[in-house]
């Protein structure tokens, strides 16, 4: 636990250590800076700039490495300065809109106005003035009503620069507008005394020359201004010659011309030394004037040269720029037709992808189509087969029905047909007896009720299935007995019913009497092969009973008089047959009544018995 | 010997009198011809009417007869002698600075005299500030330049030359491009004809439709564009010709009169020098006149 507290506090010792280590030794790097800042500007105010080129490069790094832009802005403008002032013109212009684009890029306003009349400077160095103009509007328009003594320089440079285009009224507004900005103790109204000195001259005007040089103490020029001294005295030479003060004009300039640093400027020297020539000239001191001239002349040449130079540069930026300009305009060009060509690919993808809708669209429209038709095919194709299977299910339907209909009106033992079919038939059966009376007997229809007799004593005695067997058998014999167009029934049970077509009464009595003979002598085989004897009995009547009233009975009540006559044939014998018709006497009552009393009409005789019972019928 | 004295007094000075004032005018330039057809026989005193009488630049014809008009109205009543002198220009004062010459009949720019002034006399202006007015002269044939409008100026080239300080200085306050040349006037014209240039500056021509025809070349000059030579033009008389003092003092004062009698205007106007067809056109270095104090 200690342990870990040691190893803690030391950690934390040591963090603040190096914290304080490290800004120990931002601390000394931002007071090196801030020396060697003080010691640029000092350099710079004495006129030593060229010195400040030693140690320019660190202090940027310095700046740089503290991010104090002003300053790193500030070296750019000093080195840029010197560059200018050297020669070095591209440089100068490199290095200043270095300096424009930084203090853009911070934002700070003052450094861009500077930037822009360090820029202007320049410009009238390369002799363009134009863009000098422009350059230096930028500094006057900030500064008017920020800074009077920056205004006031910017003013002078303006007035400088018209001075050098030879626009003297306008040079002679810009120093002015300067003066009137300023206050006596500013540096600056040396400058723009001088300078207003200088345009003065060029307008011829010695007078107000000598007066504004008058205001000029030399005292106050410090080493910065040894420029301005040399044109000071330049301009008071110039205001002698103008008044023919020649001698005087030439002393001064010859004085200035022995000062070395006259050397440094050129322009001044060349001006000077042309004075004093035009000076001898008047004087008539030819080999003075000559003498001079020639230095002139040198000077002259050798400011050419430099003219000639920045023309050169010039010229050599004016190539760069139309260079430029025309790669511009072919990249331009060649963006246009790139743009073109990419517009024209655009449109003919556009098209492209448009056919392709089209042929989408298309295909999917044909195959909708096709779907369609083929779907309405298919769907007619299936209508079809759906009609085709309705009207075979129908048909199907119609044979199951007939089937059915078949299967309920036959029995299923005997297949013969059962009391259903006989109901659904015996319309048709009657439809002769009920349009036409019946004339004769021939024509009737003969209901005759066969029950197997005993039928009982069979199922009971040998089984269902055996009764099945002999109902089987009995029914077949019963079948192939009978006439194509007779009907025979399965009534009930044991009981069958058969109606015997188009026949008469005694035509009847003999299909029954042969039926009955035919059964009794059959033998019925059974399962064990034992043969069995049966017997029916049958009892039957003709529709109509009386020819004469075909409608006074009905079919039922005709069945019912046969049936009588079965129950007459059971009663009385087995195995015999007894028929009913109408007796001799005329039927007057009631159908209903002679049915149901049949038996009283036999014994009255209203009603007859047939029968093949030999003895008398007991009824 | 009094008597003897002041007799020769007497005669040299009435001989100084009837000397005439010889006055150089250039010979290169030789305007005699001109001059004589334009005089006709006349008194120079009766001359009140200065138009044309040839195409071409009538300035110095003008300046000729009113430089007489001048010194006779200043009271310097000798008859005036021109002499052809074979002067390379205007700005060598040679002749004048030593006295072997009297004066030019010219009018000079102020500021080729300025550093002379110790030197020589210098006349008020007879040309004033913003009064000299040029032209920019195209070859007819050159349509281009012709079609230029005010804010298109940067693309004409003007010849010029760069010891014509004036013209220099005129030409870089303007928005077109200076080419400067050191050779005679003819081939920059020459230049101009045949398109090396497109323009140069002239004085505006005193035909009615302000061309001009040099040796069958015809230059017109660029519509509703004007340029104003930034100077005055001054009569300058040598300091050390010994009646140097005495021109210079009378042709102050006969300027002065004439001034006030308005005849300088009107002559500088009837001679198309101060240009009627031109007064509504653009000046394109209009800003160097309107500043001035």
């Amino acid at each position: 636990m200690i342990k870990t507290v040691y190893i803690f506090s030391f950690g934390l010792f040591f963090m603040l250590q190096s914290s304080v280590l490290i800004a120990a030794a931002g601390s000394d790097e931002k007071k090196q800076l801030a020396l060697y800042f003080a010691k640029l500007k000092a350099d710079v105010n004495l006129g030593h700039s060229l010195q400040t080129m030693g140690y320019l490069t660190e202090l940027r790094a310095l700046a740089i490495s503290q991010n104090a832009k002003e300053i790193e802005i500030e070296s750019y403008f000093i080195e840029a300065m010197i560059k200018r002032r050297y020669g070095a013109y591209a440089d100068g212009v490199k290095l200043n809109h270095y300096a424009l684009e930084l203090a853009k890029s911070v934002g700070n306003e003052e450094y861009i106005a500077m930037a822009y009349y360090h820029l202007a400077h320049l410009e009238l160095e390369l002799e363009r003035y134009t863009l000098a103009l422009e350059y230096i509007q930028y500094p006057i328009d900030f500064f008017i009503n920020k800074n009077a003594e920056r205004a006031a320089l910017m003013f002078l440079w303006q007035s400088k620069i018209y001075l050098t285009m030879g626009s003297y009224y306008q040079a002679l507004k810009a120093n002015k507008d300067a003066l009137q900005i300023i206050t006596p103790s500013m540096d600056i109204h040396l400058d723009l005394a001088v300078n207003l000195a200088e345009i003065e001259l060029k307008l011829g005007n010695t007078k107000a020359a000598k007066a504004a040089l008058g205001l000029v103490n030399l005292k106050n020029l410090d080493g910065s201004k040894e420029r301005l001294k040399l044109q000071y005295y330049l301009a008071l030479a110039n205001s002698h010659l103008q008044t023919g003060e020649l001698k005087q004009a030439i002393e001064i300039a010859q004085i200035q011309l022995k000062n070395p640093t006259s050397l440094r400027f050129l322009d001044e020297q060349a001006q000077l030394q042309y004075l004093i020539a035009v000076g001898y000239r008047q004087l008539g001191e030819h080999k003075l004037a000559y003498k001079y001239l020639k230095r002139y002349s040198l000077s002259y040449d050798a400011l050419s040269l430099q003219r000639r130079n920045n023309k050169v540069l010039q010229l050599e930026s004016h190539y760069k720029f139309d260079l430029q300009n025309q790669k511009l305009e072919l990249l331009g060009k060649d963006n246009t037709l790139k743009e073109q060509r990419l517009a024209q690919q655009q449109q003919a993808f556009a098209n492209h992808r448009l056919q392709q809708q089209r042929w989408v669209l298309g295909t999917i429209l044909f195959l909708s189509i096709v779907g369609f038709v083929y779907w309405r095919w298919q769907n007619q194709r299936y209508l079809v087969v759906l009609k085709q299977r309705v009207i075979e299910r129908t048909q199907e339907l119609a044979k199951s029905n007939e089937r059915l209909k078949a299967m309920s009106f036959t029995d299923s033992l005997t297949e013969l047909h059962n009391r259903h079919y006989f109901f659904s038939v015996i319309n048709d059966l009657l439809i002769d007896f009920n349009s036409s009376p019946v004339n004769t007997e021939h024509q009737g229809l003969i209901f005759a009720l066969i029950d197997i007799d005993k039928f009982k004593n069979i199922n009971d005695t040998f089984g269902h299935n055996v009764g099945d067997q002999v109902l089987e058998q009995f029914s077949n014999i019963l079948r192939q007995q009978i006439r194509s167009e007779d009907l025979l029934i399965r009534w009930g049970g044991e009981e069958f019913l058969l109606a015997i077509k188009d026949a008469s009464y005694s035509e009847a009595e003999q299909i029954i009497e042969t039926l009955r003979f035919e059964v009794a002598s059959h033998v019925f085989t059974l399962n064990n092969d034992e043969s069995l004897k049966v017997t029916c009995s049958t009892g039957f009547a003709s529709y109509p009973l009386l020819a004469t009233h075909p409608h006074l009975y009905s079919w039922e009540q005709i069945i019912e008089l046969a049936d009588g006559g079965l129950y007459l044939a059971k009663e009385n014998q087995r195995d015999a047959w007894v028929g009913i018709k109408a007796g001799n006497s005329i039927l007057h009552q009631q159908s209903k009544d002679v049915v149901k009393n049949y038996r009283v009409h036999l014994v009255q005789h209203t009603l007859h018995a047939s029968t093949n019972i030999e003895r008398t019928l007991n009824y | 010997m009094k008597r003897f004295l002041f007799l020769f007094l007497l005669l040299s000075s009435d001989i100084e009198a009837q000397q005439p004032l010889i006055i150089d005018i250039i010979s290169s330039e030789n305007f005699s011809e001109r001059y004589s057809a334009f005089v006709n026989g006349r008194d120079i005193m009766d001359i009140t009417d200065f138009s044309p009488s040839t195409d071409g630049s009538h300035l110095e014809i003008v300046e000729m007869v009113l430089l007489q008009q001048a010194l006779y109205l200043g009271g310097e009543t000798k008859k005036v002698e021109f002499r052809p002198r074979n002067w390379v220009n205007t700005t060598e004062f040679d002749s004048l600075i030593d006295g072997r010459s009297l004066m030019l009949a010219r009018t000079m720019w102020h500021e080729d005299l300025l550093d002379y002034r110790g030197s020589l006399y210098v006349s008020d202006a007879v040309i004033k500030f913003g009064q000299y007015e040029a032209g920019l002269y195209v070859s007819v044939d050159n349509q281009r330049a012709q079609q230029l409008i005010p804010s298109e100026l940067n693309q004409l080239t003007v010849v010029v030359n760069p010891r014509w300080h004036v013209d220099w200085r005129a030409l870089v306050n303007t928005p077109v491009s200076v080419i400067s040349y050191i050779g005679p006037w003819e081939d920059m014209l020459a230049m101009v004809e045949t398109q090396v240039v497109d323009a140069m500056m002239i004085n505006f021509s005193v035909s009615d439709h302000l061309d001009l025809n040099f040796e069958g070349k015809l230059f017109t000059p660029l519509k509703n564009v004007k340029v104003i030579l930034p100077d005055t033009r001054h009569f300058a008389v040598s300091k050390a010709h010994p009646q140097g003092k005495r021109v210079a003092q009378a042709l102050q004062r006969g300027l002065t009169v004439l001034s006030e009698r308005g005849m300088i205007k009107k002559a500088l106007q009837q001679s198309g020098f101060i240009n009627h067809q031109t007064s509504d056109w653009q000046a394109i270095n209009q800003q160097m006149v309107v500043s001035q104090r």
